[in-house]
Formats: structure tokens, C-alpha cells, sequence
């Protein structure tokens, strides 16, 4: 490396200094989302709990023929949806994503199951898409404002629908999910075929006042539609939970190098000093 | 005494043991007691109040309701305090509603304005009804 000069040193502080100024302020608006979001998935609990239940005393009453969804097959083929982030900077958030997803996908080939994808995100979108996998739907910038709710719902009447015809055996969903308030990791849930829940104590038999079918088909897709809009909460609440804490490494890493630039412009300054001193002092006993 | 939950994607918007509770269903109305039968039903955008009393009610607009002896549960889209209705912005979607209905060619166009018309038109009329006081 060629040695600087004090000025080409102050600029490099200089830069490293505006670097810091925008990873800091990415970090306070990171702070600022992650908390409307985290918000959100507090405030999205009590629903899906009670819909949770309402669906577990149904699902006591109904038969596993009644409903196409709850039909068990053996898997010859699946579905995946990859919920990624639409933008990066945020640590491993997607690396550690994608990686776990073309895993499993991996891991389902080998046992002679085909696998589809159903890309959420941009960043997956990407991904998968330059490589050869067989993708039936990409969707990117989804989480550009609030959360998208006609991507719900497209998706999830596709992969119903899908299910129902039996293109599909299985719908898996894999995503980032905040475990406690301070970490996250990838989560692989199973989607369809709707798990049959074991309803505990007796709930006698129920009446219904609209026609039963209608009644199970509308509030199975309310769930499913529920389940995936809850996934994408999640995911969006680790985005940006990642990204705070990456773009706090990123400006403590900033200072650490300001502090050290700073002592080598210091020592630059002294060597330059001490340089022109030690020619005034030879001048001056040249000339006695 | 009968516990009542009405919730919502947004919260528990109320959660009480009450004696009695009065819920709009897709066949009418339906009033619940305790030791009511088991009972699963749509619910429509209209009022749901208790004990009688329907000037302390709160608005609810489509989802589902669970009946069970001990608890009812009602899953509305949404749930509104009467005071907390935006008059202005729900009459604004009744004739947003209206126009596109006019022009609406496919079912689901219809069934959908019909839906958000519906919803507009209820939670309008529960404000000139109860909204004054």
C-alpha cells in the first residue's frame, strides 16, 4: 500500500464518517418498522388463537371426506412457499432462508417428490429464479408499504386449488419467524393437508344455520389465507429486526475504523511535523 | 352469565360475561343465553349488544360465530364502537359501492360490491341511529 498523506487520510475518515451516517440512520428507521411490526403480530394473536380453536372443535365433528383439504395422500409431489425479504442488507437473513429451502427441496428430490415453489419476496424471486427449479408464482416487492393482502389471498386460493385437484400432495411454508424478541430463524410449517386436530372434551353435535359446507369451506380458507398473511408478518418482522442488527455491527464496525484512522492521520501529521522540523533545525545549523 | 369474545385481525375487541347477548347472523338475528345449544354461523355487518341494551352495542361487519354453553366466540373483519365510525368515509365507500355496481359485469365483481355496499350501509345506518347520543 502507498503511504497517504495526512489529506488523502482525513478524506478516507471523511467517507468512512458518511458511511456511518446512513448505516445509523438505517438502523433507527429499522428500529422504528420493527416495532409497528412487531405491533402488528401482537395484535394478530387473539384472532388467529380464537379462529385456531373455533376451527379444532369443528374439526371433531367433520368427517376427513367432507372436505378436500383435509384428505390425506401419499406425497408424490409438493409445494413450497419461500417467503423472503424484497431487499437485502440485512445479515444472513435471506443467505440463511435460501439455504434451508433448497435444502429441503433437496432432501424431497431425493425421496422422488417433485417439488414446486411459490417465491414471496424479491430476494427468493431472484434467486430461485435464475436456477433451475420449477416455480409456479413469483411475487416481489411485497413488502414495500403494508403488507400485500391480495398476495394472500392469490396464493393461497392457488395452492388450495392446487391441493384440491391433486397437483399437489403437501404445502409446506418456510420463513423467517421471530422467536423471542431478540433472535430469529428460519421455520418449516406444513400447510396443507390440513392437520387434523384432536378436539379434546365432548362438544356435543353442532348446529349449523348456513349451509355446513359453505360454513367449513369459507372458514378453512379464512385460516389457511390467516396462516400465510401471519407467516408474511413474521418474516417482515425479522427483516427488520436483521437488518437493525446488522446495520448496528455496520456502525459500530465504522467507528472502530474512524478511531483508527484517526491515530494514523495523527502519527501522519507528527511524522510530517517532526520531518520539517528536523530540516529548519538543519537550515538553521547549516547557516552557523 | 355467558363469556362473550369478539375479535378481530386488529385485537380482542371486547371480552365480558354477560347475561345475555344479541348477534347478527346471515339468517337474522340471533339472541344467546347461557347453556345456549352448539351453534356455528356466518355473521353479517350489523349490531351485536348485551343484555338488552342495544345503545351500548358494538358494530361488527362479516366473519363467524361459535356458540358453545360457556363461551361465544365471534370473528368479525372488523369491530367499531359506534362513536369510532367515520360517517364521511363510510359513506364515501356506500356510493363508491353503488357506482361500480351499476357497472359490475362478473359475479364476483357484484357479490363483491354487494359485500363492501352491505357493510357501508349498516354501519352507516347504526351511526344515525345511535350516533346522536
Amino acid at each position: 500500500m502507498p503511504k497517504l498523506s495526512p489529506r488523502d487520510i482525513r478524506r478516507k475518515i471523511q467517507g468512512i464518517k458518511n458511511t456511518r451516517r446512513i448505516t445509523n440512520a438505517m438502523k433507527v428507521v429499522s428500529a422504528a418498522k420493527l416495532r409497528r411490526a412487531q405491533e402488528l403480530i401482537y395484535a394478530s394473536r387473539p384472532y388467529s388463537e380464537r379462529l385456531y380453536e373455533v376451527l379444532k372443535s369443528l374439526a371433531t365433528h367433520i368427517d376427513p371426506q367432507a372436505h378436500p383439504l383435509f384428505e390425506v395422500r401419499e406425497e408424490r409431489a409438493c409445494d413450497l412457499v419461500v417467503i423472503t425479504a424484497d431487499r437485502g442488507l440485512a445479515g444472513a437473513f435471506n443467505s440463511n432462508l435460501i439455504r434451508q429451502a433448497e435444502e429441503l427441496v433437496k432432501n424431497k428430490q431425493e425421496k422422488g417428490i417433485k417439488v414446486s415453489l411459490v417465491l414471496i419476496g424479491r430476494k427468493g424471486a431472484q434467486y430461485f429464479g435464475k436456477r433451475n427449479y420449477n416455480i409456479l408464482k413469483a411475487y416481489d416487492e411485497v413488502f414495500r408499504k403494508e403488507i400485500n393482502f391480495s398476495v394472500v389471498k392469490e396464493t393461497g386460493e392457488l395452492l388450495r386449488s392446487r391441493y384440491a385437484n391433486k397437483e399437489t400432495d403437501a404445502v409446506y411454508l418456510i420463513n423467517n419467524e421471530m422467536i423471542t424478541r431478540v433472535s430469529y430463524k428460519p421455520v418449516v410449517r406444513t400447510f396443507l393437508p390440513f392437520e387434523r386436530l384432536e378436539g379434546e372434551g365432548d362438544y356435543g353435535v353442532y348446529e349449523f344455520e348456513v349451509e355446513r359446507e359453505l360454513f367449513v369451506s369459507k372458514l378453512i380458507d379464512l385460516y389457511l389465507n390467516y396462516q400465510l398473511y401471519r407467516a408474511m408478518l413474521e418474516s417482515n418482522a425479522s427483516e427488520h429486526f436483521a437488518r437493525m442488527v446488522a446495520m448496528d455491527n455496520a456502525t459500530r464496525n465504522a467507528d472502530e475504523l474512524v478511531k483508527t484512522w484517526t491515530l494514523i492521520f495523527n502519527k501522519a501529521r507528527q511524522e510530517a511535523i517532526t520531518s520539517e522540523l528536523i530540516d529548519i533545525v538543519n537550515a538553521v545549523e547549516a547557516m552557523k | 352469565m355467558i363469556k362473550v369474545e369478539i375479535v378481530t385481525p386488529q385485537g380482542l375487541h371486547f371480552s365480558r360475561e354477560v347475561n345475555s347477548v344479541n348477534i347478527p347472523t346471515a339468517e337474522g338475528e340471533i339472541g344467546v343465553l347461557e347453556k345456549h345449544m352448539y351453534l356455528m354461523t356466518m355473521l353479517k355487518p350489523g349490531l351485536v349488544y348485551f343484555d338488552g341494551k342495544p345503545e351500548n352495542g358494538i358494530a361488527v361487519t362479516y366473519g363467524f360465530v361459535d356458540v358453545t354453553p360457556e363461551k361465544v366466540i365471534i370473528l368479525a373483519e372488523e369491530a367499531y364502537n359506534i362513536g369510532d365510525i367515520d360517517p364521511g368515509k363510510e359513506k364515501e365507500l356506500f356510493d363508491q359501492a353503488m357506482k361500480k355496481l351499476a357497472t359490475a359485469q362478473t359475479m364476483e365483481e357484484i357479490e363483491e360490491w354487494e359485500r363492501i355496499r352491505e357493510r357501508a350501509r349498516t354501519l352507516l345506518e347504526l351511526v344515525e341511529r345511535f350516533g346522536g347520543v
